[in-house]
């Protein structure tokens, strides 16, 4: 409806317009987007987030605490730029806990954009540039460290990148099958139909954790470790494709009958043309909106099978990989911490689904909100 | 009705056979077999040679039949299925598969069922409220809590309740009974256990579908309440309660237990990975353990059965379906 | 009035008796190195016995037959000497964990019931070596075999068996278990037991055996006095079978039956067993719990007449790994724990401190040892030119020390625990061992120096030409140019092995090398390292006595040690290698004690100076008990010639107001339960 504002002019609203708006009613979509392209830029540039070098190994200083990070110092002066302590190891005789006392005869400030550990992106540019760290001699263990004195936080950027580029991988892959075999499946109909739905009916008989657990085994234990990489993406491509076939090939099966197609048929374009040029982009929306629901599953799934022992495989890290290090109840009881990991995903998979539910509520026209 | 369950059933077989035939190939999918490992083991720890373990392991696969070709091998196992319920024999176990699966699927089947009621009967008692009190901070609340639901991986869950359970309260985790209570007959202390250990996993194994109920629940409950006999009932000047519950959630409930077959995988998967970190006596160890050690009769026994239990439940889902729901006729 | 001077004179006596067995409990809680042989045990015929009150009301329904009948004509008497807590009493549950799914009751065929002490409840063995941490000058302990004498020129060792002793089932125990055990299991070489012929084979023949009675035997040696034979006769390698129940499935007494047949028998389920263990197992559920209950034909008695053992019954919790024992023991549902990981110690320790602890917390010596051994073998296990080039390099003295010079071993052990329960480790036995010597192991020539090791590593040609990080080959190798890599392989089940594995790799790149880790399971580790396939690994060493597992430390056998396994063409010993088989080989007949301390001590400083092996870092081992659990000495070790707690089921009791209550006194195998089983039919 035109306002006063508007030029008198009458305007339409487009369906991608629609679709934004209907999006931006929910703050939870809003949110889930925007924790998630947070979460894709620290994974693609992941090296200059973290601090250190994810496999930086210091035998004297395993599993310290999340680091203190102060504002005050030991007279009770401020400082603008917060600092750390140099840590020293100890063990308390009462109770034969690991300890770490503060030295505080030292201020290390915490600086942003320092230069510490070299790295290559994307196998091209060569960089030492990190979003923040501190002077040599000093540590900030914002997440405190592993048993192999390991940078907690660089840690879990890193191994999200692995469990993000494999989700995404995955669903990617398995979207472009399920779009595919769909639209083929909907359009031809017959035969191809019939055995495509036979397929799908068989995968989707299976839960399917087992049956990933039961094709990860499959995978040569000679492999190294970005083989298994390959391969966890491969398992999950191959088992994720029916549910988005199904969905594709129902949109298409309504299309079809449309008039723009009968009458693109009648023309004599060649059916693969009709369907990528005009079937697809119809239900490209629910494509993405599926997409976006897969990607958490597979986090979950990716999670689940290193957590178990048949996914990623040391020295390359995921988020599954670290959980697998908290199982033991002494890894519990005495270092928590090591639990964060399991945040992390929660955090991840969480923003997924909200965006990935606004984004199903955005683009399918007959729900409430 | 018969004919519908009939039909139905005759159409499910073709699936069941398709299932059994993918399982026994995933399974064979790894290189070697159970024999590599008991050869590995004989040199090992026996001590013998690498000529007489492979001599005496080339003996015990003459005798279970695993040196024959892949077909011959499947033709045999489903005959055996089918003819006389013997699913094969478990080398780790040492016992046909069938006691194996046996003496644990009841375990397995009763954590999954009581983790949907859990998520049925909360997820629908949070979804009335939410779309009863729609747009307020309550709604926003649950929704957001569902979704924490949905969202945390379940075998994080497992961790930190037991975490909490062992380090703040003290308690026995672990398996479904205390140790003095795992053999022992049926009483009121014992059951009180079995209820204490129960909880966990159902819980933690319950709270990805709360999120799904929950807003199916909502989303349908909001559809009935502003259709049209509803709206009769109000102006009839029935109370809203009354409209709620009577009308409204009865229709709505249908598409939960639909959701039982559907959810089945979901569970039964939870569960496996649950099973791992606490440790409890059900298929989901047992599987994990026969994958790596390519137990193939009993992974692919179970792999199948899964398949198996769910086109059966969302078979029985169907028709459970159409014997409430007057609107679906079976011509 | 007479009576009074005698009245006090007995209450002197009496009060004097209390007193001094106060006084002498008071000084032998600790049990080591102080006993002979009579303090330990004895064998006699005792005026009277007394059974447990469920054996007893048994015996009055008429399913068993009386005590007297049930033990041997002269029991085995476990002698007050072992008991710091006196004679004890019958009843009760010892509660416990294991970690491992009973494989079969068929021990002899290499089969575990469980491991964690599980096969020690149900075996009985020839001679048992145990108790040999408590004598002041160790030798093996008679068992089921009480007394043996050499003949003169030290070829025969005639064997005298306890007589009159029972399996479970009231079949009767002779020397034709024995003979079925040795020659049908032990030197069968189709049947996969613990100890094979190459155990039993001295100067290159085989020991026969001979039945002279039902009661005696005779051990027939191809060469003089080889004492060492007594260490196959304990324990796991020669728990006896009981030959009424397998002969019928070993293929040379049923022809129809085969050894596949023999290897699948005995399955956990087939309950209850033929045994002469202390406990039967009745009820297994598998995943959750193993129920055993006493044997009613214990052959075993206390000084007092008492027929071991003391519990009624052992309650044996499943679990999927070791941890769990340490969880039932804090929460008390478990009786005890080896803590063997270091990253548990601090919580053991401190569930120990709290007021109402209710079990105590010791550690011993340094008797665990991690340590890396790389593969000496120049043909064997040795595929590729890699390979090659790489056993070459390991069997060069300057690389090991490279290798060493590379470790930081206070790191390590740092990581490990912070405090002093872990240390460096150089290598050869843990210094716990009663055969170690600090003075013989020199540390500075293996201290941590990156620096060093790469000039060693430089001396010796190798240089990073392609400027990766990593090494190359020296010019001349098979392998020029490429990049130093070197596979080291552990397991999972060792966790703290894997983590010092990870560690080492990050030392080693270091300094130039590309060690790459790989974690395996059990069996295909195992099989890896019997192949000879590997170039390095990372385990564990559990046993502190170089003396008895020789095997451990040196070349004992062709298949030992596991990094110089000989191949069909043979092995080419180093020189010191060639001292140290020496050694070994004289240490398997000599039998003083001195002597054989001064032997292994050469073959430490043989084995530190030459870097062997390469330790990392090593750790006291802890013994947790529950305080119910009397007769448990204060210093029993972990392990001392065999596993401590795991021997003490029989001995250990709880006082009566302090046990648990046992549950399956129903389950207690009569004749019935053994009538119409698969072997009798």
């Amino acid at each position: 409806m035109p306002d006063a504002t508007t030029p008198s002019r009458p305007k339409g609203t487009t369906t991608f317009q629609l679709t934004v708006r209907r999006f931006n009613r929910s703050p939870l979509a809003k949110i889930g987007g925007v924790i998630v392209l947070f979460l894709f830029v620290v994974t693609v540039f992941a090296p200059f987030f973290a601090p250190y070098d994810y496999n930086r190994t210091r035998l004297g200083m395993v599993y310290i605490p999340p680091q203190r990070v102060h504002f005050f110092d030991e007279a009770g002066q401020f400082h603008l730029r917060p600092f750390t302590y140099a840590l020293t190891p100890d063990m308390d005789p009462d109770t034969w806990r690991r300890i770490y006392t503060e030295d505080t005869s030292r201020r290390y400030p915490i600086y942003l954009f320092v230069r510490s550990w070299e790295y290559r992106l994307f196998g091209v540019f060569t960089s030492d540039l990190h979003l923040f760290g501190t002077e040599e001699g000093g540590t900030v263990h914002l997440l405190g460290t592993d048993k192999l004195g390991r940078d907690l936080l660089s840690r879990i950027i890193f191994g999200g990148r692995v469990s993000m580029y494999v989700a995404f991988f995955g669903a990617l892959v398995s979207a472009f099958l399920g779009a595919v075999i769909g639209a083929m499946s909907g359009y031809y109909g017959g035969a191809f139909d019939a055995v495509t739905q036979r397929i799908i009916e068989l995968l989707l008989s299976f839960p399917t954790l087992p049956l990933f657990m039961a094709l990860s085994v499959a995978i040569p234990v000679e492999w190294p470790p970005f083989g298994v990489f390959l391969g966890i993406i491969g398992i999950f491509s191959l088992l994720s494709w029916p549910v988005l076939a199904r969905e594709v090939r129902g949109k298409v099966l309504s299309y079809r009958e449309e008039e723009f197609v009968t009458a693109a048929h009648a023309i004599g374009a060649p059916n693969p043309y009709i369907i990528f040029k005009h079937v697809l982009p119809n239900v490209i929306s629910h494509v993405i909106v599926i997409l976006t629901i897969t990607i958490p599953e597979l986090i979950l799934a990716e999670g689940a099978l290193s957590f178990l022992g048949l996914g990623i495989q040391p020295p390359m890290v995921s988020w599954g990989v670290l959980l697998s290090d908290a199982t033991t109840l002494e890894t519990l009881g005495r270092n928590p911490w090591i639990m964060l990991p399991g945040i992390a995903i929660l955090v991840t998979v969480l923003a997924f689904n909200f965006l990935g539910d606004g984004l199903r509520d955005a683009v399918d026209t007959t729900s409430h909100l | 009705m018969t004919a519908f369950i009939l039909r139905r059933l005759v159409y499910a077989l073709p699936t069941l056979i398709l299932i059994s035939f993918f399982s026994f190939v995933v399974i064979n999918a790894p290189p070697g077999d159970y024999m590599t490992t008991m050869q590995a083991t004989l040199v090992s720890q026996a001590g013998m040679s690498p000529g007489e373990a492979r001599a005496l392991v080339q003996q015990m696969r003459e005798a279970y039949g695993l040196d024959r070709p892949f077909l011959v091998r499947y033709g045999q196992w489903i005959g055996n299925i089918v003819l006389s319920g013997d699913f094969g024999f478990s080398f780790s176990f040492r016992r046909p598969v069938s006691e194996v699966i046996w003496s644990r699927l009841g375990m397995t089947l009763l954590v999954a069922l009581l983790a949907h009621m859990f998520s049925v009967i909360v997820g629908v008692l949070i979804g009335i409220y939410s779309a009863t009190h729609r747009g307020s901070l309550g709604d926003s609340a649950f929704t957001v809590l569902a979704f924490l639901g949905l969202s945390i991986p379940n075998f994080f869950l497992a961790l930190v309740i037991m975490y909490v359970l062992v380090f703040n309260f003290g308690q026995h985790v672990g398996g479904f009974f205390s140790p003095q209570y795992v053999i022992a007959p049926w009483t009121w202390g014992r059951f009180v256990d079995f209820l204490q250990h129960l909880w966990v996993p159902v819980v933690v194994v319950g709270t990805a579908g709360t999120a799904r109920n929950m807003r199916v629940m909502r989303a349908n409950l909001l559809d009935v309440l502003n259709s049209n006999y509803v709206r009769t009932a109000r102006s009839k000047g029935l109370s809203e309660r009354k409209v709620i519950y009577k009308h409204a959630v009865r229709n709505s409930l249908q598409p939960i237990i639909m959701y039982l077959g559907v959810a089945m995988p979901f569970l039964l998967s939870g569960e496996i990975v649950t099973s791992a970190v606490l440790n409890l006596p059900t298929m989901g160890p047992v599987f994990l353990n026969a994958l790596v050690t390519q137990d193939m009769y009993l992974a692919g026994s179970f792999l199948m059965l899964l398949a198996v239990v769910l086109v059966i439940s969302n078979l029985l889902a169907d028709i459970v379906l159409g014997w409430v729901d007057p609107r679906i006729s079976y011509a | 009035m007479q009576r009074k001077p005698l009245l006090i004179a007995a209450l002197l006596l009496s009060g004097l008796l209390v007193l001094s067995s106060g006084l002498a409990q008071e000084a032998s809680r600790n049990l080591r190195g102080s006993l002979q042989l009579d303090d330990i045990v004895g064998y006699g015929a005792l005026p009277s016995y007394t059974e447990a009150p469920e054996l007893a009301a048994l015996v009055e329904q008429g399913l068993l037959p009386p005590v007297e009948e049930r033990l041997p004509v002269e029991p085995r008497i476990v002698k007050r000497g072992q008991m710091v807590d006196g004679t004890g009493v019958h009843g009760g549950v010892w509660r416990d964990t294991f970690a491992v799914p009973t494989e079969s009751w068929n021990w002899g065929a290499g089969q575990t019931q469980g491991w964690f002490g599980v096969n020690e409840m149900v075996q009985a063995w020839l001679v048992d070596l145990f108790p040999m941490w408590m004598m002041e000058e160790p030798e093996p302990v008679p068992h089921l075999a009480k007394s043996w004498e050499w003949s003169d020129d030290g070829m025969h060792l005639t064997m005298h068996l306890i007589e009159g002793a029972r399996w479970s089932d009231g079949h009767p125990f002779t020397a034709d278990d024995v003979l079925f055990t040795f020659e049908h299991y032990i030197m069968d070489p189709s049947v996969p037991s613990w100890a094979g012929p190459s155990a039993w084979t001295f100067d290159g023949e085989p020991a026969t055996l001979v039945k002279l009675d039902d009661y005696t035997i005779r051990f027939e040696f191809p060469a003089a006095f080889p004492v060492a034979a007594f260490n196959r006769m304990g324990y796991l390698q020669f728990s006896i079978m009981p030959k009424h129940v397998f002969s019928a499935y070993h293929p040379a007494f049923n022809p129809q039956s085969s050894y596949t047949d023999l290897l699948t028998s005995a399955a956990p389920q087939d309950l209850p067993i033929v045994t002469m263990g202390a406990f039967i197992p009745v009820v297994y559920r598998p995943g959750e719990q193993l129920i055993l209950v006493r044997n009613p034909y214990y052959w075993q008695v206390d000084e007092d007449g008492n027929q071991l053992p003391y519990h009624s019954e052992v309650w044996y919790a499943e679990a999927t790994s070791g941890e769990q024992r340490t969880f039932n023991l804090i929460g008390d549902t478990g009786d005890r724990d080896n803590v063997e990981n270091p990253q548990i110690f601090s919580m053991m320790f401190e569930a120990s401190q709290a007021p109402d602890s209710h079990f105590s917390l010791s550690f011993e010596g340094f008797r665990i040892g991690y340590r890396m051994i790389v593969n000496f073998a120049e043909e064997f296990g040795a595929n590729t030119a890699r390979e090659r080039a790489l056993r070459t390099m390991f069997r060069t003295l300057e690389f090991r020390q490279a290798l060493s010079h590379a470790i930081d071993r206070d790191g390590l052990a740092t990581a490990a625990f912070p405090g002093p329960l872990t240390q460096a480790w150089y290598g050869g036995y843990p210094s716990g061992s009663p055969m170690y010597n600090a003075d013989l192991v020199d540390t500075e020539a293996q201290r941590y120096d990156p620096e060093l090791a790469r000039e060693l590593l430089a001396g010796l040609g190798f240089a990073d030409t392609d400027g990766d990080g990593i090494l190359n080959w020296p010019a001349g190798t098979e392998v020029a140019g490429t990049n130093l890599i070197i596979e080291v392989i552990t397991t999972e089940d060792q966790q703290a092995a894997v983590e010092a594995g990870q560690a080492l790799v990050t030392l080693m790149r270091d300094v130039g090398i590309d060690m790459r880790l790989r974690v395996l399971t059990g069996p295909t580790f195992n099989s890896l390292i019997n192949a000879g396939d590997f170039d390095a690994v990372i385990a564990r060493v559990d046993q502190p006595t170089p003396d008895i597992q020789m095997g451990v430390y040196g070349p004992a056998s062709l298949e030992e040690p596991a990094w110089h396994r000989a191949g069909p063409g043979g092995r080419n010993l180093l020189p010191f290698e060639q001292r140290i088989e020496e050694i070994l080989t004289a240490m398997r007949f000599e039998t003083d004690a001195e002597r054989r301390t001064e032997l292994m001590q050469e073959a430490l400083q043989l084995h530190t100076d030459n870097i062997y092996t390469l330790g990392l870092y090593e750790a006291r081992g802890g013994l947790a008990v529950h305080n119910r659990l009397r007769n448990v000495p204060d210093d029993l070790p972990t392990y001392m010639y065999e596993w401590g707690m795991e021997h003490m089921p029989w001995i250990a009791f709880t006082a009566t107001e302090e046990q648990v209550a046992p549950r399956f006194l129903d389950r207690i195998p009569t004749d019935e339960a053994y009538q119409n089983r698969a072997w009798n039919r």
